[in-house]
This record gives structure tokens, sequence and C-alpha cells, in this order.
């Protein structure tokens, strides 16, 4: 075990470069999991049992197998099928949608937690579906949902080096590139640890804190 | 610490005169050791006809029949194979997860820094595999540099990620696949305008892929004859030296064209080379 600093100023710039695409890969795909989650979700709680079932159905599917295996369907077998992603674009479409799947449950309990009063009182008011959410039930759901939606954003960003399975040179693959052609792990793969733990103890940390913040805030309205 | 073994090897010399020798080799611990536990762990790729691993886990193709042959001859019975990609291979050897690397794995002088090889045992000529008819008229590796809006796949850590970059290919344009097929694979689906590797290797996925929309460039000219040997630790020079030994008697007799020529590589290039060519001294 010889710790070379050359290594790691030979590596550091490839490894810079596939941080930005983890980084990218990471908001992208939890912008998409939220969006996604939410639909899912209001889905999920339909009053129609097709669509209540069936979404269930297909978040369960989803869910239940490989982020792995789902990320080789999109990115080697739909352009058999006509749909050609680039190898980000897919690794973004499978983390969103992978966990799109957790984060809906997410969503579903915080709008589940609001007391039906609320509900009934905005049916007192006559308003619309789209008004109760908007303006009654969301603003209050939200607040919970963000510490676990922060937990599920760092568990996100811990799964990119998967996209490497589909080429996607992010920071474990551009180390991982380096490590198959000069046979060196050691530095490499210190510093693609090094820098995950950079991005997610503080991303941690700011989760606790928001954990407790709506925590409190919770306390305070009941 | 050596210790000096007795050991018979029988040789069957052309004109089916068997003679029995004895020979004194002094070899270190790791052979040994393998002639103990009766097997040696080896590294193999699964890239036909190089290394392949039938659908029971049985290692084949001409580079661990070699090997296996060569160990025979060692008294070690049994070969056990561990899938490895080329770029862990040496790493694998370093970290003695393997005994032995018996993949086809080219004799490169910067390789040559980190591990030892066998004498070479395969050779064969590079090749692409591009969209039928050749659309960008690929031939070589300047080819590709000279149109930086082409991209390639190969292996990362292969020799011809090498090839590409000393020849002006930029790293932008090399995509590395994961396993050879799906670089094929990517090749069908446009993601990449050519496929790098082997001749043999590349024409055995070629028939098997058996894509009518897909051609073989062999040989890539500008890129010197590959020719691989089976990779040791390079504490394991001992063991390297018996079993170059051991592969010379293999030569001689013949039963080293009957190994590998049924595999389409030819014996006949394999034996004009020496590790020397490549890496003196190693």
């Amino acid at each position: 075990m010889n710790w070379s600093w050359k290594v790691v100023y030979d590596v550091l710039p490839q490894m810079l470069e596939g941080l930005v695409i983890t980084v990218q890969a990471t908001i992208i795909g939890a912008l998409v999991a939220y969006a996604l989650g939410l639909i899912l979700a209001i889905m999920r709680m339909s009053n129609s049992r097709i669509i209540s079932l069936s979404t269930y159905w297909i978040s369960e599917f989803i869910r239940r197998t490989p982020l792995l295996v789902q990320l080789y369907f999109l990115f080697y077998v739909l352009p058999d099928l006509g749909i050609f992603l680039e190898p980000l674009e897919a690794g973004i479409i499978g983390l969103g949608l992978h966990f799109s799947t957790y984060t809906s449950e997410v969503f579903r309990a915080g709008i589940e937690n609001v007391p039906t009063g609320q509900w009934e009182a905005a049916k007192s008011l006559n308003y619309r579906p789209y008004q109760t959410m908007r303006y009654v039930i969301l603003p209050q759901a939200i607040p919970p949902m963000i510490p676990p939606l922060a937990n599920y954003l760092i568990t996100m960003f811990k799964e990119t080096p998967l996209l490497s399975a589909i080429t996607v040179v992010e920071l474990f693959n551009a180390a991982n590139i380096y490590s198959n052609s000069h046979y060196k792990y050691l530095e490499p793969m210190t510093l693609v640890g090094l820098f995950f733990l950079i991005v997610s103890v503080p991303s941690a940390y700011i989760a606790m804190w928001l954990e407790r913040k709506y925590q409190r805030r919770y306390a305070r309205n009941h | 610490m050596m210790r000096l073994v007795r050991r018979t090897v029988g040789l069957a010399a052309i004109g089916a005169i068997a003679l029995t020798t004895t020979a004194t080799i002094g070899v270190a611990g790791t052979l040994d050791d393998l002639r103990a536990q009766g097997y040696a762990t080896v590294a193999v790729a699964n890239e036909p006809p190089y290394s392949d691993i039938k659908g029971d886990g049985y290692v084949t193709g001409a580079a661990p029949d070699v090997a296996r042959a060569v160990m025979a001859k060692l008294g070690v019975p049994e070969l056990r194979a561990k899938l490895v990609a080329y770029g862990s291979m040496i790493p694998a050897l370093m970290a003695r997860r393997v005994d032995m690397a018996t993949s086809g794995l080219y004799i490169k002088p910067k390789r040559c820094e980190s591990i030892i090889y066998s004498e070479p045992d395969l050779c064969g000529a590079e090749a692409f595999a591009v969209p039928k008819s050749n659309p960008h008229n690929l031939l070589t590796y300047e080819d590709i540099a000279a149109n930086p809006e082409l991209t390639m796949t190969t292996c990362a850590g292969c020799a011809e990620e090498a090839y590409a970059l000393e020849r002006g290919v930029k790293k932008e344009q090399i995509k590395v696949f994961t396993d050879p097929p799906s670089g094929i694979k990517m090749l069908q689906q446009g993601r990449v305008d050519v496929f790098a590797l082997s001749g043999l290797g590349t024409a055995d996925l070629l028939k098997k892929t058996n894509d009518p929309n897909l051609e073989l460039v062999m040989p890539v000219k500008g890129v010197p004859m590959g020719c691989a040997g089976a990779a040791f630790n390079p504490d394991d020079t001992e063991f390297r030296d018996a079993y170059d030994a051991a592969l010379a008697e293999l030569k001689e007799s013949g039963e080293f064209a009957k190994i590998i020529e049924p595999y389409g590589f030819s014996a006949e290039a394999t034996l004009g080379v020496k590790r020397d060519d490549f890496c003196p001294g190693n």
C-alpha cells in the first residue's frame, strides 16, 4: 500500500468531471422522482378502483425489481422497441422512475395525514378537487414530507454508481476507467469514497436539521 | 524458501517414441501449493475464442486449454476459472485473487511493469466491427482519430484502448463497454460507430450475433499483431519459469498446435515470437 500523490493528481480532473455527472444525474433524477411520485400518489388515492389498483401494482413491480435490471432494460432493450435513450438520459429516467415509487409513498402518507376535517372544510367551501389539493391539502402535507424526501435524495446520490453499468461516466466509473488502465485502485477508490462522503455527510445533517425544524412546527400547530 | 521437488514428466515425442525423463526443478511455494491443492485459480475474460466459459462453468477456449495442458504437465490437474474483466486482471494477479491469468492478455511493456508473462501462447491480428459497407470507411485507428464526431467502443484498460489513444483518438470518443456482447449491442443500436477488439474475438462475436447489418474489418492496419501469454504475479518467477519449460515442451511436441489451431489461431505465428520481443527481461 503506497499512497501516491501523483496518481491523485492524474485522476482528479477526470473524477471532477465524473462528479458533475453524478450530481446532475442525482438532481434531475430526484426531480423526476418527486414529480412522478406525486402523480403516482394521487393516482393511488383515486376513487376509481382500476386506477388505484393498477397504480399500486405498477409501483410494486418497479419497487420490487432491482434498479440495475431496470437500467439494462432501458439502455439495451428499449432501442429494440424503437425508443433510443442516451446513457445519461436512460440513467436519469431509471433512477427517477425507481425512486418515484418510494417517494409516492411519502407523498401518500403526507396527504393521508392531513386530518379529514380539512377535506370536509374544503368541500363545504365548494372547492374543486384541484383547489382542494392546491390550497388546503398540499400546503399542510408537504412540510412533514421534506425530511424523508431529502433522505431519498441522499440515497439516490449513493445509487448513481449503478449508472456505470450503462456506460455513464459518473464519479465511480471515471475512477474505475482510470484504475483499469493504470492498475491503481487505492487512490481512485479512496477518492470516490471521500467525494461521496463530502457530499452526503453535510446533506445528511441538512436533512436532520429539516426534520427537527418541521417536527417543531408540526408540534406547535397541533 | 525453496524446495527441491522430483517430478516425472511423460514426454511423447513426434514419431511415437515415448520417453520418460526424471527432471529436477526448483520451484517456489506457489506451484507447490497448487500441486497440493490440486487446482489453480485462473482469471478468464469470457472472450471466445481466447477464453470461453460454458454454461456448466467449464472453462475452455484456446488460452485456458493451453494452460490446462501445461499445468497438467506440472502436476496440477484442474483449472478453476474466475471471470475477471481485462482491466481488472492485473490487480487480481497482484492481489493474488487468482494464481494466473489465462485469457489472451496481450504482452505489453506497460503491463510488464506490474506482472510477468509466460512465453507467448496466442498471437492474432486486430479487428473492427462496423455497420454494413463501412459507411465511414474506417480501416485504421487513425481514421477514427481523423473524425472527432465518431465514437468507438472497446474494453476499459484493453490494448485496443491504448492503440486508439496512442493514435490520436480522443478520450471522449471512446465509450468503454462492460462486456464484449454489450459492445456489439451498442454498435447495432448506433450508440457507437465502431467496435474494436482482437481479430478472432471480434470475428467470433459477429458470427454469434449473425447480424447482416454488421461487418468485420480485419486486420486493422498500423497496429502490431497482439501476442498474449499466461500472466503471473511478479513474485512467481520460479512458477513462471517452470510454466515456460512445460510450454516449450508442448510447443515442440506439436500438441500445442493441435490445441490452438481448431480455435483459428496460427501456431506458426506464435512460434515465431518471443516474450523478449515485447518485454525484454520481463
